[in-house]
């Protein structure tokens, strides 16, 4: 049985890249913004339980089309773990290094002003 | 502990190496002398002119003194019991190798180079592509009459056109079922770009590329200077190079870029378990700077390395280390390899007694030969 | 085969009384650095003042591509410390308390580097500095003990340093750095150095450095990049110093002397000592310094720190075999706080706790750290 619980004002979250964390049941939950869209997903490294959702967002490094050069990719969608640098997409949770890895991730409902996580 | 948690059980384990069907050796190598290599050089060629007049001397052809005459003396004339009968510089050749193979209850066998082992070190880029094309000409003649020999042809890495080159000449030849790019002295390491050519050949041909170490490295590594003895260097050369060579080879991407099976030769399986969570831990920390892998470097490892066994440690260790690190490897990656003929060689009966305990006989028949018939397509 | 239950089995790191990190770090600037020197060092002063770029003109250390971006990406609300900063211990402490270390060994960071500088008098004032700095932080924590260093380019005036300090309550071992250590460690240079370790019952740790190591053994060239250099720097260092000491009798000369060898994990070791005693059986009459089998000094004497233990095990199981194999009477817990890929105790804890008794396991997780460096 899923239930929603409000996390933040639409406001704190009007610019792509903003975050807020918060607490629910006694399990932090980060809420980004990217691309006008949320993306909920657990403040809690599977590595070595870091903070996760407490590191920088980024873009990522990828080969080019000859599979040699290196490309920078802007969209800043990875969160980087402060802790060992592991990174995570937080559109899906999933590592971009290896998609076994995985954050649980949330659904995210918006009502008159107000931003919930849905768990 | 280990036991407990390693061992299979008794119904599930081989009695020995009499319940095996084929043991296949991914390690046995013949030794070619250097009038044999002179040969089958064209006359007509500048290269044989010098390198005949330098009597393809170590230190004239070579990066320097080799490593090979130490080591022999070191193993025949340092102790009181020789552990070796051959000179190497003794011609071993197909039929002198297949005798001591069927000897020691080897049924079929993969064969690599001895002198051409240090082909990565040869200075002079010319030579060492005449040296690889003389040496995979004397092969095929010695492999001829021996049905149960195949070989990889060596290449030199000094020259990634040549070389795919002569992988191209050589591929269609029966007796040909890979690829030796010797690992010892490769510089730069095989991960870079400029073996692309190598690597789009044996893809090409569908033939795995096996990478076999040995000591005494000067022009990579550099760790020969300081060692005080050969007991040191002999500790530790083979696993840098080998660890050096596949961290160059995962982190620059190459098992991501071409579909190609490798064969890990000359440092045993010890190292194995430590470089791959190595190579994972610094994929998942530092993964900006690998951009070109999209996966753990452990999942290519397991779906397209392959590790010789030999050497396996002496008489004398009481803990099962061996059994436990094939298995933590997994024995679907794991070869068996003698290193006949050379001084200390691990015979079959040896390396089945040792892994019995821990493997099934799937297993122990996969290790044994089934690995090796498939990698090999022998 | 079902693994068999015993009692005396840990289910939590609760149970475990004490967790020592043995590779702890601190944080010393060139500025801490230079304000503990003594008189003397008056033209190491001069060229730090003069130098556009000291630390870098003054040492060897050159890395392919930066070292752990991410350890500045400072995100969220929290400022960190990087490496390098003025952060002295109190990062080290504060790191240690929140992933449950309860007492630490504190090495260098920036010194970690020591062995790549030049000059035989800077890396003199540098170790002079450092010492001085590390007992008066230390001076602040109960629960950090720490290594003083020593510069290998002076053994004399390092075992000077060593009987200088090795009263003060708080300098629990001798850190002889591992990389770039020419000649090896088992070199009779050294001597003067495990001469006043032993004559004062200090353990004699070795950390390695991460990338760079251009004067030896050399691997560095042709790394493309950071992660390349890193995977074999630390554990190359180890084998080639373990081995020189080894094969070079130092443990059979200096009979109650301990060594620690921090930062490259467990791994190695198991395939490293069956090497050691292959070489020593096969070519025995090189090896005339050694009475018995390398492996014999090393489960007397040798301890092998954990950090970085290796994540992606398949099976918990296979870390505990490498632990069996090295002997969990030799093994000791790192986290490597506050460095960027530090283990927290869980890490070693919940490969080792279903497969050894509670004794091994404290054993591992602090007691044998509490021996060896003496902690009270």
């Amino acid at each position: 049985m899923t239930e929603r619980y409000p996390v933040a004002d639409a406001e704190e979250l009007s610019e792509d890249g903003s975050r807020v964390i918060a607490e629910i049941k006694g399990q932090e939950i980060a809420v980004f913004r990217h691309r006008g869209e949320y993306y909920a997903l657990a403040n809690y490294c599977v590595h070595q339980a870091g903070p996760l959702c407490e590191g920088a967002l980024s873009g990522d490094i990828d080969t080019g089309d000859d599979g040699w050069d290196w490309v920078y990719d802007d969209e800043e969608k990875y969160i980087v773990c402060p802790w060992h640098g592991w990174m995570f997409d937080i559109t899906t949770g999933r590592s971009p290094k290896d998609e076994r890895y995985a954050v649980p991730t949330y659904d995210v409902e918006v009502e008159d002003g107000t931003v919930y996580a849905v768990r | 502990m280990l036991e407990t948690t390693l061992y299979v059980d008794e119904a599930d384990r081989v009695d020995g190496v009499g319940d095996l069907d084929r043991v296949v050796d991914t390690g046995a190598q013949v030794q070619e002398t250097p009038e044999a290599l002179l040969e089958q050089m064209d006359e007509s060629s500048g290269a044989r002119r010098v390198v005949s007049l330098a009597e393809l001397r170590h230190d004239m052809v070579y990066a320097g003194p080799s490593s090979y005459p130490l080591y022999e003396y070191k193993r025949t004339g340092g102790g009181d019991e020789p552990v070796a009968t051959d000179d190497v510089t003794d011609r071993i050749g197909g039929a002198e190798l297949a005798d001591r193979a069927a000897a020691v209850g080897v049924d079929a066998g993969v064969v690599n180079p001895t002198l051409n082992l240090g082909l990565s070190e040869v200075n002079n880029d010319r030579f060492a592509v005449e040296l690889a094309s003389a040496y995979n000409d004397w092969l095929l003649s010695e492999l001829d009459d021996q049905p149960d020999l195949a070989g990889n042809a060596v290449v030199a890495p000094q020259h990634p056109d040549r070389a795919a080159e002569e992988i191209d000449r050589l591929a269609d030849e029966d007796d040909i079922v890979g690829v030796q790019l010797p690992a010892s002295g490769l510089l730069p390491p095989p991960g870079h770009r400029q073996y692309a050519p190598l690597y789009e050949a044996a893809e090409t041909h569908d033939l795995p590329v096996a990478m076999k170490s040995t000591v005494g490295n000067k022009s990579f590594g550099q760790q020969y200077w300081w060692a005080q003895s050969f007991a040191e260097d002999f500790v530790y050369q083979h696993a840098f190079v080998q660890m050096r060579n596949l961290t160059s080879v995962l982190f620059e991407g190459v098992p991501e870029r071409y579909d190609i099976e490798f064969v890990v030769q000359g440092a045993g399986v010890g190292f194995v378990p430590f470089l791959t969570y190595r190579l994972d831990d610094h994929y998942l920390e530092l993964g900006y700077e690998i951009p070109a892998l999209t996966k753990l470097p452990s999942a290519y490892l397991s779906e397209s390395f392959y590790w010789s066994t030999y050497p396996l440690v002496q008489p004398g260790d009481e803990t099962p280390y061996v059994a436990a690190m094939v298995d933590t490897v997994g024995p679907e990656n794991v070869m068996f390899a003698s290193d006949l003929p050379h001084g200390v060689t691990d015979v079959p009966e040896t390396v089945v007694d040792r892994l019995a305990p821990a493997l099934d006989a799937d297993e122990m028949a996969a290790v044994m030969g089934g690995n090796a018939e498939r990698v090999y397509d022998l | 085969m079902a693994r068999s239950v015993e009692r005396d089995r840990l289910t939590s790191l609760e149970e475990v009384d004490v967790v020592v990190d043995a590779d702890a770090h601190a944080q010393a600037s060139w500025d801490d650095i230079r304000a503990h020197l003594d008189d003397g060092h008056e033209r190491f002063e001069r060229f730090f003042e003069t130098s556009p770029a000291p630390g870098t003109e003054m040492n060897l250390y050159h890395s392919p591509t930066p070292t752990y971006l991410y350890e500045d990406m400072q995100g969220g609300e929290e400022e960190t410390a990087g490496l390098y900063d003025d952060a002295k211990l109190a990062e080290t402490s504060a790191v240690a308390e929140r992933i449950g270390v309860d007492a630490g060994v504190v090495n260098p960071t920036l010194i970690l580097n020591l062995n790549f500088v030049r000059e035989r008098d800077y890396a003199v004032a540098i170790m002079q500095g450092y010492n001085d700095w590390l007992v008066s932080e230390l001076a602040e924590y109960d629960n950090l003990v720490g290594n003083l260093v020593v510069a290998p380019h002076d053994p004399r005036r390092s075992a000077e340093e060593v009987e200088r300090l090795a009263d003060e309550d708080d300098i629990a071992g001798v850190q002889l750095l591992g990389t770039a250590l020419l000649p090896p460690a088992g070199h009779t240079c050294y001597e003067p150095i495990y001469e006043a370790a032993a004559a004062n019952d200090l353990p004699v740790s070795m950390h390695t450095s991460g990338a760079g190591m251009k004067p030896f053994p050399e691997q560095s060239f042709w790394a493309e990049t950071y992660a390349e250099d890193h995977v074999t720097q630390h554990p190359f260092a180890h084998m080639v110093n373990v081995s020189s000491l080894l094969l070079g009798g130092v443990p059979e000369r200096f009979p109650g002397l301990t060594f620690v060898f921090q930062e490259a994990g467990i791994g190695y070791v198991p395939y490293l000592l069956r090497r050691l005693d292959t070489a020593y059986h096969e070519l025995g009459p090189e090896v005339p310094a050694l009475p018995d089998p390398p492996s014999e000094y090393v489960a007397d004497s040798f301890y092998w720190c954990t950090q970085p233990l290796g994540h992606t095990a398949e099976t918990p199981r296979h870390l505990a075999w490498l632990v069996e194999l090295v002997g969990p009477g030799n093994v000791m817990f790192a986290a490597d706080a506050p460095h960027p890929d530090f283990d927290t105790p869980e890490e070693l804890f919940d490969r080792v706790r279903a497969h050894f008794g509670a004794e091994a396991v404290e054993a591992m997780m602090g007691k044998n750290a509490m021996d060896v460096y003496d902690i009270a």
